[in-house]
């Protein structure tokens, strides 16, 4: 009976998981091959022909480039933003702990697109930061801080700066102190104990908050469509492109494949270095 | 000859609660090797970290070979510290572990793979260079710990509870080689532990902390046997209390009486003063009738009789109060008295322990 117990108690969720999951990616992935004329028509086949579409074309591949280098961009900023909060909150014995902690997160219960929203009436030409610059006299003319890459920066820093947190705390249980102490004795100013110590220490950390916020960043589509005023193409806003207004589903399909490849790299390379830790 | 360090008036509070370290002074020769012995919660770690600036004292000051080092950082004072929980760095091999703090000053290549190397043989550890931290058992890391404190060639060596993660036959092992290890080098050291057995054996001069203060600065015969306060009397091996009033008094001794019986103690004490005896139950004996001498003699009732081995422990009844008495044992005699004996106690006068109460 035992060893059943388990099976029993899997099968709800695989089932969902295969019904809500497994199965529309097969068909994503079937739909990828077929071909589709103008106007939207299906043409079923096996072709790679949008595959080939979407990387042979210069426009695509610098939209692929692009999202890769927003991906690497704002997840090295959020890494920087987050770190030494984590490590506050990490490591504080105050009894504001809890509150420090919940604050933190508590921008995730908004939706990212009210988040998105309040980001638009700051860095707007009318916004908050701009009067702000204006008023102390450092520019005469609003400088651009939306409707441009810039813009979906700040705003996915910011969004994803909790989760980053989240996953950097998770990763420093191997963070003693007393590690620290011990480089300090052993010669080392607070800067080398930090880098050759803590920030060595807490990589489990570094890694799994890169992942998450990388796939995240890479798969974003509200911020880049309402903070970049239609004029920062990624891969998101190109598959809700060419599904919704080009009406090509196969290429649609093909680039969200693509995308999907991308993430089980990311995922492979950090399994590496999670057996590695682990060993 | 002026001391190699030097604690001046040290104390330590946090907030306005009452002080974890106070009035604390203590000089330390070179070579020698110190154990601050108290209690948990005592303050013996707050001074060792405040000498290894890793805590700033309140008030007071840090002497180094008569330099004041009270505010160097700590990565300046060339201090090795030993920490309790080992404190290897895990994602770093043994010999890397040691050759942290020469890399930290600098030294690599041929020079720091031979301090390395020379640092590894000392603990034994040398078939163990390449293996991770956690690959090693307690003891052995310990060792590796303790290399990496002494390739640097630390001004002072700093040993928090270093033995009291350990099971007890490798702490006495460890115990042996690090004195061993600090006897050949020379090295002036400053060991913290709660453990009286480990600061008897091990040290030069003990110092008793209880509540942040000091209570006595002695080598370790003077502590067991000249204990300055009841603390330490109490603290330092096991000991019997009692309490007694001074009858008389002569140069040569005094008579004390507690309870219904009168004993006698060396040295001239005021007549009429309530005082403290305390007399180590090893130092006691029973006997089936009085015999003669200069010893002192209470009538005792035994109360239990306890067998561990290597001691027979009696709980005694005598002078209105319950004394422990501890005896040798021999397989000729076996449980020498049984529970509801009637006994003579005797000790020497010489082992009583007088504080003014």
């Amino acid at each position: 009976m035992r060893r059943w117990t388990g099976a029993v108690l899997a099968t709800p969720a695989t089932a969902l998981m295969v019904l809500t999951f497994l199965l529309p990616m097969l068909w994503l992935a079937r739909l990828s091959l077929d071909r589709s004329e103008d106007g939207g028509v299906l043409v079923p086949a096996l072709s790679a022909g949008e595959y080939g579409q979407f990387l042979g074309d210069p426009f695509y591949q610098r939209i692929l480039l692009r999202t890769f280098e927003l991906g690497v961009t704002v997840t090295a900023l959020t890494l920087v933003a987050s770190y030494a909060i984590a490590l506050f909150l990490f490591r504080t014995r105050s009894r504001w702990r809890a509150v420090l902690a919940v604050l933190t997160v508590s921008p995730m219960l908004i939706s990212s697109v009210v988040r998105t929203y309040s980001w638009m009436t700051i860095l707007d030409d009318h916004g908050l930061v701009n009067q702000a610059l204006i008023w102390l006299g450092l520019v005469h003319r609003p400088i651009a801080l939306m409707d441009n890459l810039l813009g979906v920066e700040i705003g996915l820093v910011q969004i994803e700066m909790p989760v980053m947190i989240l996953a950097l705390m998770a990763g420093f249980a191997r963070l003693d102190p007393t590690l620290e102490e011990a480089a300090r004795c052993l010669g080392a100013a607070p800067w080398r104990a930090f880098l050759r110590v803590t920030i060595p220490l807490s990589a489990p950390g570094i890694v799994l908050g890169c992942l998450v916020t990388f796939v995240q960043v890479m798969s974003s589509f509200v911020t880049p469509s309402l903070l970049g005023g239609g004029r920062v193409y990624v891969m998101a806003t190109t598959i809700y492109q060419e599904a919704l207004e080009t009406l090509n589903w196969p290429l649609a399909a093909a680039i969200s494949i693509i995308l999907v490849v991308v993430f089980g790299a990311c995922l492979a390379a950090y399994e590496r270095f999670a057996r590695r830790w682990a060993a | 000859m002026p001391p190699y360090l030097e604690l001046k008036g040290i104390a330590k509070s946090y907030g306005d609660g009452a002080p974890t370290v106070a009035g604390f002074d203590l000089a330390v020769m070179s070579g020698e090797f110190i154990t601050l012995l108290g209690p948990s919660g005592c303050g013996k770690t707050t001074v060792l970290r405040i000498i290894a600036g890793l805590l700033a004292p309140t008030t007071g000051t840090v002497l180094l070979k008569g330099e004041d080092i009270t505010a160097r950082p700590t990565h300046l004072r060339n201090m090795g510290f030993v920490f309790q929980n080992y404190a290897l760095f895990p994602h770093l091999s043994i010999e890397r572990n040691v050759a942290f703090g020469l890399e930290m000053r600098g030294i690599s290549g041929a020079k720091a793979h031979e301090r390395t190397g020379r640092a590894l043989d000392l603990v034994r550890l040398s078939a163990f260079r390449g293996r991770r931290p956690k690959e090693l058992s307690g003891g052995q890391q310990q060792r590796a710990a303790l290399a990496r404190a002494l390739v640097i060639e630390p001004a002072v060596l700093l040993l928090d509870e270093p033995l009291s993660n350990l099971d007890a036959k490798l702490r006495e092992e460890l115990r042996d080689e690090i004195r061993e290890i600090q006897r050949r080098l020379g090295i002036t050291t400053i060991f913290v532990t709660h453990d009286q057995s480990e600061a008897l054996t091990m040290s030069d001069r003990i110092v008793v902390m209880e509540g942040g203060r000091v209570e006595q600065v002695a080598n370790p015969v003077d502590i067991y046997e000249r204990p300055a306060t009841p603390f330490v009397a109490g603290f330092i091996g096991r000991t019997n209390r009692l309490q007694a009033i001074v009858r008389a008094s002569a140069a040569e001794g005094a008579t004390l009486a507690a309870g219904d019986e009168t004993f006698t103690v060396r040295g001239a004490l005021r007549a009429g003063h309530a005082v403290t005896a305390m007399i180590r139950p090893h130092r006691m004996r029973l006997a089936k009738t009085a015999s003669g001498g200069d010893a002192n003699v209470l009538a005792a009732r035994i109360r239990k009789v306890t067998f561990a081995g290597e001691t027979i422990e009696y709980d005694v009844e005598a002078a209105g109060t319950t004394l422990l008495v501890e005896s040798p044992t021999s397989p000729v005699e076996g449980l020498r008295f049984a529970e509801g004996d009637n006994v003579s106690l005797c000790w020497d006068p010489a082992d009583t322990m007088i504080f003014p109460r």
